[in-house]
This record gives structure tokens, C-alpha cells and sequence, in this order.
């Protein structure tokens, strides 16, 4: 890329440009999404509980959320995440993360916002991931206009 | 667009013949009247001048007989006129009679004499020609009236001969000018007409042509002009093909691919051939991209659910008929780089710069640029990794030079003894399926994780990381209880044990040979160690000098324990954007060789608490009136006969209100103190889920762990102030 000042060559494309809260059941998927995103200049924090997790919610883009954990109804965990974002004035956008395609491609009827799918290929989180952010500032600025 | 009916193909000839056949018909009839007319004139005429003369003569010739009343002489007179069969009746009328004295009427004509005397005239009625004369001697006295009717029969037949052969020429001339008129127009007009149709024809499908024109008259010229236009025309297509060839070349030689495409993503014609290069590595099939759909040439996998297509999808719906300055700001929301498997198998890292073409200052089409870094990125990524092998292997000299051999020494042997635990494991499994067995093989497998990441083993830990995916998956499938699976599980997971096996071998002969040392001190020093071990295994019950000799040969030295923790401290403060300097004090003293593996694990737990929760950032540290960078002191000394270990920091110290909030939450008794509460088994554990999530055990575990060596545990904190940590041996230890 000609015009590309070079101290941005190699760098992530839109490096720490957002804060992503993770909720899964697995310690182990956590990890390494939290290694591909943090490495990738997001900010990361990861829970296995749904509990208190929603303190974190106001100061996230998106909310990265395993729809099937063990012990737990997964649209309602999402619902009371999503009423404590409303009430705290979160702009977050929720996310559901699969394996599912068809599931990912289902994702309104779940009462999600988007989707990321191929879940447990971490190479293809983090393009999605700016895909997401992508749509979401494009909504914003619709709304803007 | 009006209503337009389309109508029917008339040849110009066919409207030359039917308007010349048309119009030489009204010519010739008008003709044919005008001489059959002419015709029937002149034949009365002849007729008349005839008759007059008969009538003349047959009145003289009845002079003298009238005059003299001599009945005979009159009937010889009527008599000479009955050979001539033109004259159909005769009358002689004495003067002021009412009924002629003499007639001769032909048989056949049923003419009469009703009108009583004539008077003198001629006149032609029905077919006949009259003639009546009045007899009058020289010297004036009138003697009578003669009346003849000639038959016009001949003459009528004449006519209508006549008026025939006239027919028949008119119609003759007519056709023949027809035929002469519509010959001559097809040859001039009509031929050349078509000729100059069929040449607009295969001027339109691209060929050159040129019609030739003799005639000088308005075809010729027509046929000039066309041929000046159909020129003119060539000319332009060759010099916009020139034009449109030159862009191309410009096109083709930029080291970028160039697609162009609309409203709704269609590509347009113009590409580049690097663009073909690049996404069917086939330089030719530029062409082939018109019309295809930008979406899908960039996101050509057809999975069910694809959020960059979406995304994509989004932003071209978004990007058409923008006004141009808007441009900046949609632009930075299109997607930077892809990732695309080819449909000839090859997986490539594009670069993707999208610029706008404006049109009545709105955005009409976009201009995609492509560059293909998948070379760029390998060898950047080889780069890497050959840095990052450099530094590793840096490193392991350093850990080596500053005595760390025994503790890699240590490492290789506990690794192996864990991988073999870990096969005994998976067989036990295979028969019992016990969830605690799974729990261990995870427990052995993360610690040998943190082992490994703690010497800079990347493949180890990637091969590490695998087996956990795989037991993660086990864990399900004991839950489940499902053989099948499990035994698969299983075999998955020891394919993964042997790897590390090998990749644990290949580490050390790699860490002999970057080190100065060599083989045979690693060797010595790791014979050395398991002849220890045994030594230790065998006397370390004992109470007597030799207990207490072979314990102090198989302690090692603090500093041991903490020299890969300092680097883990540093990397991870770089991650967490922190800064602080680690200060280790009595390196020298010794651990007793089986705690030491377990405090290694406590001390890395502390340190990573310190720098993820105690040690503040540089700007809040500067807020609060600290020095910048964050300091953590790890102290071991020796206290009467026990060893006293202090990990103490400047940091915030415990969050005592989130920790009497959780405390509370869960119900525990409102009188425990902060640092109660933190060793608190269910509260730490809600504190590991919440805030340490994937970093560990929480303290109170950290504090069972010791206490099984007879370790204690103690906590000092001050809000604001900072931390500190403290571990006490039991006595003699």
C-alpha cells in the first residue's frame, strides 16, 4: 500500500479500537480469545459467570456471548444482560458466538445484535470481530443522518 | 416514451409501382377520353358532310319532278336511294303538307314521319343522322321538303374499333412506362437504398465497410455521406479503443488490482489484469468480471453465516449517492483486508483500498484496489518467528549463563515425569471414567502449560494447548457418558502426550546446543539431580544429620524459583500497559527441593495478582502522588529456622469495598475483614470468575496449597498504599 504512512505497516487495522466483554463457560475458549483479541489491540475481559457481569457492560463496544452454557437458559441470561445495558445506557452491541451457521445466521431470533461464527476457529475471530464493530459504527452514523 | 405503433415494412419499390401505376392510370385515361372522344367527333363529322351531300343531291334531283308533279320521276328519285344502306328513310313533302307525298323506309326501321311538315335542318338523334332540305327553284317559289335518315350503324362499329385499339394502347403504354419507370427507380433508387441499409447493418455490428456510389445525383451523395459517416465512425472507435488500450496498459502495470463497480455492487467492464491475476490467478479472465457482484468476489465462501459479508454487505448499501465529503467517514468503515481461498485451493491476504467516483458530487461508483500481501505477511510472520526464535534462544543463554541449566534440567525431567502421569491417567480413564481423573489430567496439563510459556517453548505449549482443547472436549464427554467419543478423546489426547514428548526432546537439545555449556554439564547436572531425587526419596524422612544433609542437597536456590518469574512479570506488565521493576532479594538461600515447585506456582499467582489487580497505571499512579513506575520487592530470608518469603508491592491494595459488597452478596458474616474475606473460599472463588478469570487459583486456594507443605500465609493492606504477601516455612524448612 503506497499511501500508507509506514509506522502503521503491520500493525492490526483498527488496532485498540474497541473493549469486549466475554462470557463463555469455558476457561480454556476464554483464553485464547481473549490471547486473539488482545493481541489484536482490543480490550478484553473475559467471565465464566453471568454474575456481575453486567458492571462491565457500560463500558464496552461489544458483548461476546456463549448461548449455551451449562446450568443456564441462554435467552434469558442475554435478556438480563441486555435489560442491565438499557438501564445503565450501554451501547453495546450483543454478540453471539457459534459454531452454528445456521444458528449465526439466526441471530435476530435469538435477540442478539450480530453474530461471529465458526466458533473454536480462532484465526477468523478477529476480522470478524472489526467486521462487527464495522456494521456497528455504520448504523451509528445512519442514525447520525 | 410515447406509445409508438410500429408499422408494417412497404418496399420503396412497391410504393414507386403502385403510385406510377396509379398515376400513368389516371394520365391514360384521361387520354383514351379525350381521343375516343375526338375519334366519335370526326367520324360524325365525315358522316354529316356525307349525308349533307346525298340530302344536296336527292333535293336537286327532285326539282324538276316536284316541279312538273310528276309522281314517277319522284319514286324513280326515292328508288336510286334505296342501294345505299346508309339512308334508312327518305320522305318528299309538298309545300305546307302535313304527311310526305312519297317515302322509302328500309325494312326494319320503324321510323315515321309523325312531326308533319320539316323544316329545313340537320341534326343527329339516336344513332341517325337527319337531313332535310327545302326545295326551292332558282327563281324562288318552294316546291316541298325532302327528309333523309342515314344509319349510323358503320359508323358506330367503326368507333368502337377504334375506341378498342385505343384501349388496348393506353393500357400497353401504361404498363410498359409502369414497368420502365419501377425498373429504373429499383436500379437508382432502391438498390442502392438497400445496399446503403445493409452497410449501416455491418457498420453497426462492427465491420468496415464502404458503399460505392457512381451516380451524381442525391443517392451518390447520400452514399458519399454515408461513407464519410461510417469513416468518421471508424475513426472514433479506433482512436476510443487506443484511448481505452492505453488505460488498460496504464491499468495492467500497476502492482494493484483495479475493479470498479456501482450501485448494488455490479463490476464494471474495466479491470485490471493484475485484479484477474490476483483473484483467479488467470491474466486473461479480467473480462470476466463485468457484471459479477463485488460481494461475491471478495466473499466467495457460501456459508450460511459470514459476518465480514455482512458487514460488506452493509457498507455498499451504504456508500452509493453519499455526497463525496462523506466519503472519509464511510470509507474508514469499509473493510481493510480479506482473506480469500480461491477456487484453485490458494488462501490469500488482499489489502483492500476502496476510493470514490464522484458524480454530480455524489458517490456513483467505487473504485476497489487491491493488493495481494500474502508474500508481504509470510515473510513478515517469518520475520517474526525468526525474532521471536532469536529471543527465545537469547533467553535460554541468559537463563543459562545465569545458572538456570539445572532448572531447565528440572523442567525436562518434571515434564516428562507429567507426561508419563498423564499417560497413566488416560489409561485410568479408559476403565473408570472419573470425573477427578479428567480434573487431574487438566490440572497436569496446565501446569505443564505455565512450564512451558515460562521457558519460551512455543510449539510445547501450541502442542499443550491442543491436548486442553481435547480435554475440554473429554470433560464433555464423560459428563455425557459417551464411549464412543471418549475413546477417541483419549486417543486424540496421548497423539498429543507422544508430541510433547518429542517437542520436550527437541527443546533441550536445542537449549544444549545454544548453550555454552554443552551436552555433557546438562547431563551431569540432570544425573546429578535424579541421583538427588533418589537420595532424597529415600533419606528425607530422616531426623538425623544425614536427613538433614540430603535435604539441604536437594534444596535449591530462591533465586532459581524466581528468575523465569521476573521475565513472565515483565511481559505481562507490558501487556496489562503497566510499569514496575521486580527486586529479588536472597536469591541464594535455599527452598526445600519439593516446595519449590509448589511456591514457584504461589509466587507466579502473586506476582500475576500484583500486575493485573495491586500495581496501578503509570497515570494513575502519578494522580495519586506515586512515583511512576510501580515497585514490587520479592524478599527471601531466614527467620529463627524458618524461611520467610514477602511479596510486597506499592500498588492499591485490596478493593476493600468490592470486597464487603461481594461478601455481603453472599452472605457471609458482616464482621470479617478485607483480608478474610479475600481468603475466603467462595468468595475467592466468585472473585477468580469474575476478575482473574483464566489466571489461576484465588488466594484461599493458594493458601490451602501451602498450608499442605505447612506453610502460612499472611496479608498486610493498606488502601491506596499497597500489599504485601507473606509466606512462612514451617520450622526447620
Amino acid at each position: 500500500m503506497m499511501n500508507t504512512p509506514p509506522a502503521s505497516r503491520g500493525a492490526p487495522p483498527g488496532a485498540a479500537s474497541g473493549r469486549i466483554l466475554v462470557i463463555d463457560d469455558s476457561d480454556l475458549m476464554l483464553q485464547r480469545i481473549d490471547a486473539a483479541l488482545t493481541a489484536a489491540g482490543f480490550e478484553v475481559i473475559t467471565t465464566n459467570q453471568t454474575v456481575g457481569a453486567a458492571r462491565h457492560l457500560r463500558s464496552c463496544d461489544l458483548a461476546i456471548v456463549d448461548f449455551h452454557m451449562p446450568g443456564l437458559d441462554g435467552a434469558t441470561v442475554l435478556k438480563s444482560l441486555k435489560n442491565a445495558a438499557a438501564s445503565s445506557g450501554a451501547q453495546c452491541m450483543f454478540l453471539l458466538y457459534t459454531s452454528d451457521e445456521t444458528m449465526a445466521a439466526r441471530f435476530a431470533e435469538h435477540g442478539f445484535d450480530g453474530a461471529l461464527s465458526q466458533k473454536g476457529n480462532i484465526a477468523v475471530l478477529v476480522p470478524q470481530v472489526h467486521a462487527l464493530l464495522r456494521v456497528m459504527r455504520m448504523r451509528a452514523l445512519k442514525l447520525r443522518r | 416514451m410515447p406509445f409508438q405503433r410500429t408499422r408494417r415494412f412497404v418496399s420503396l419499390g412497391t410504393k414507386l409501382v403502385v403510385l406510377t401505376v396509379a398515376t400513368l392510370s389516371v394520365i391514360s385515361s384521361l387520354v383514351y377520353v379525350e381521343l375516343t372522344g375526338r375519334e366519335r367527333e370526326s367520324l360524325l363529322r365525315s358522316k354529316q358532310i356525307a349525308a349533307g351531300m346525298v340530302a344536296d343531291l336527292f333535293a336537286t334531283s327532285l326539282t324538276a319532278p316536284l316541279d312538273f308533279n310528276d309522281r314517277d320521276a319522284i319514286e324513280s328519285a326515292l328508288a336510286h336511294l334505296r342501294p345505299n344502306a346508309d339512308v334508312l328513310y327518305a320522305a318528299v313533302w309538298l309545300p305546307d303538307t302535313d304527311a310526305p307525298t312519297a317515302t322509302l323506309a328500309r325494312a326494319g326501321s320503324s321510323e315515321g314521319h309523325g312531326h308533319g311538315y320539316p323544316a329545313g335542318h340537320s341534326e343527329v338523334t339516336d344513332g341517325q343522322v337527319v337531313e332535310t332540305r327545302d326545295i326551292v327553284t332558282p327563281t324562288g317559289k318552294r316546291l316541298g321538303a325532302v327528309t333523309l335518315r342515314f344509319s349510323l350503324a358503320r359508323e358506330n362499329a367503326a368507333f368502337d374499333a377504334s375506341r378498342r385499339s385505343i384501349l388496348g394502347l393506353s393500357v400497353g403504354v401504361t404498363l410498359f412506362a409502369a414497368a420502365l419507370i419501377t425498373g429504373l427507380a429499383r436500379r437508382i433508387i432502391v438498390a442502392p437504398m438497400e445496399r446503403l441499409v445493409a452497410a449501416a447493418q455491418q457498420l453497426e455490428a462492427g465491420e468496415t465497410v464502404e458503399v460505392t456510389a457512381s451516380a451524381n445525383d442525391e443517392i451518390g451523395r447520400m452514399a458519399q455521406a454515408f461513407n464519410q459517416m461510417a469513416g468518421a465512425i471508424v475513426d472514433r472507435e479506433a482512436r476510443l479503443a487506443r484511448a481505452r488500450q492505453s488505460l488498460q496498459e496504464l491499468v495492467d502495470h500497476l502492482r494493484q488490482g483495479i475493479l470498479v463497480f456501482g450501485a448494488g455492487g455490479a463490476v464494471e467492464e474495466l479491470s485490471s489484469r493484475q485484479a484477474a491475476v490476483i483473484l483467479t490467478a488467470d491474466d486473461d479472465a479480467a473480462a470476466s468480471f463485468a457484471g459479477r457482484d463485488i460481494r461475491r468476489l471478495l466473499y466467495p465462501a457460501a456459508l450460511a453465516f459470514d459476518a465480514e459479508a455482512l458487514a460488506f454487505d452493509e457498507w455498499i448499501d451504504a456508500v452509493f449517492d453519499l455526497p463525496v465529503d462523506a466519503w472519509d467517514e464511510i470509507a474508514a468503515l469499509a473493510p481493510k483486508e480479506v482473506v480469500v481461498t480461491r477456487l484453485d485451493g490458494v488462501t490469500l491476504d488482499l489489502a483492500l483500498e476502496f476510493r470514490p467516483i464522484a458524480e454530480a458530487g455524489r458517490v456513483a461508483r467505487v473504485m476497489l484496489l487491491v493488493t495481494d500481501e500474502t508474500e508481504r505477511r509470510k515473510l513478515q510472520r517469518a520475520v517474526e518467528a525468526h525474532e521471536q526464535q532469536h529471543a527465545r534462544q537469547l533467553g535460554a543463554m541468559r537463563r543459562l549463563m545465569a545458572g538456570g541449566a539445572a532448572m531447565f534440567a528440572t523442567f525436562v525431567e518434571s515434564t516428562n515425569e507429567r507426561i508419563q502421569r498423564c499417560h497413566a491417567l488416560t489409561e485410568e480413564l479408559e476403565r473408570t471414567r472419573q470425573v477427578a481423573d479428567v480434573d487431574e489430567l487438566f490440572q497436569q496439563v496446565h501446569t505443564l502449560k505455565g512450564e512451558a510459556r515460562s521457558f519460551d517453548l512455543g510449539e510445547l505449549e501450541g502442542e499443550i494447548v491442543s491436548a486442553e482443547d481435547a480435554i475440554d472436549e473429554l470433560r464433555r464427554d464423560t459428563r455425557r457418558g459417551d464411549a464412543a467419543s471418549l475413546s477417541r478423546c483419549l486417543g486424540a489426547i496421548r497423539v498429543r502426550l507422544d508430541a510433547m514428548t518429542t517437542k520436550v526432546a527437541r527443546a533441550r537439545e536445542l537449549f544444549i546446543a545454544a548453550s555454552p555449556i554443552g551436552g555433557s554439564v546438562l547431563d551431569q547436572i540432570t544425573v546429578q539431580r535424579a541421583v538427588l531425587q533418589r537420595l532424597e526419596a529415600l533419606a528425607s524422612d530422616r531426623q538425623d544429620e544425614i536427613g538433614e544433609v540430603v535435604r539441604r542437597l536437594a534444596s535449591r536456590p530462591f533465586g532459581e524459583l524466581t528468575a523465569s518469574l521476573v521475565d513472565a512479570v515483565a511481559s505481562l506488565a507490558v501487556r496489562e500497559h503497566k510499569a514496575l521493576e521486580v527486586e529479588v532479594l536472597g536469591k541464594e538461600l535455599p527452598i526445600y527441593g519439593p516446595h519449590a515447585s509448589v511456591l514457584r506456582g504461589v509466587l507466579t499467582h502473586l506476582l500475576r495478582n500484583t500486575v493485573a489487580h495491586g500495581i496501578e497505571t503509570s497515570a494513575a499512579r502519578e494522580a495519586a502522588g506515586k512515583p511512576p513506575i510501580g515497585r514490587v520487592l520479592v524478599e527471601c530470608r531466614q527467620e529463627d529456622d524458618r524461611t520467610v518469603i514477602l511479596v510486597q508491592d506499592d500498588g492499591a491494595g485490596l478493593d476493600v469495598a468490592a470486597l464487603q459488597a461481594r461478601g455481603a452478596a453472599l452472605g457471609l458474616p458482616a464482621e470479617l475483614t478485607a483480608t478474610e474475606l479475600a481468603l475466603t473460599p467462595a468468595l475467592s472463588t466468585a472473585a477468580v470468575l469474575n476478575d482473574l478469570a483464566g489466571r489461576g487459583v484465588g488466594l484461599s486456594a493458594v493458601r490451602s496449597d501451602l498450608a499442605r507443605l505447612g506453610w502460612d500465609l499472611e496479608i498486610a493492606s493498606k488502601s491506596a498504599q499497597g500489599m504485601s504477601v507473606t509466606l512462612r516455612s514451617p520450622q526447620g524448612a
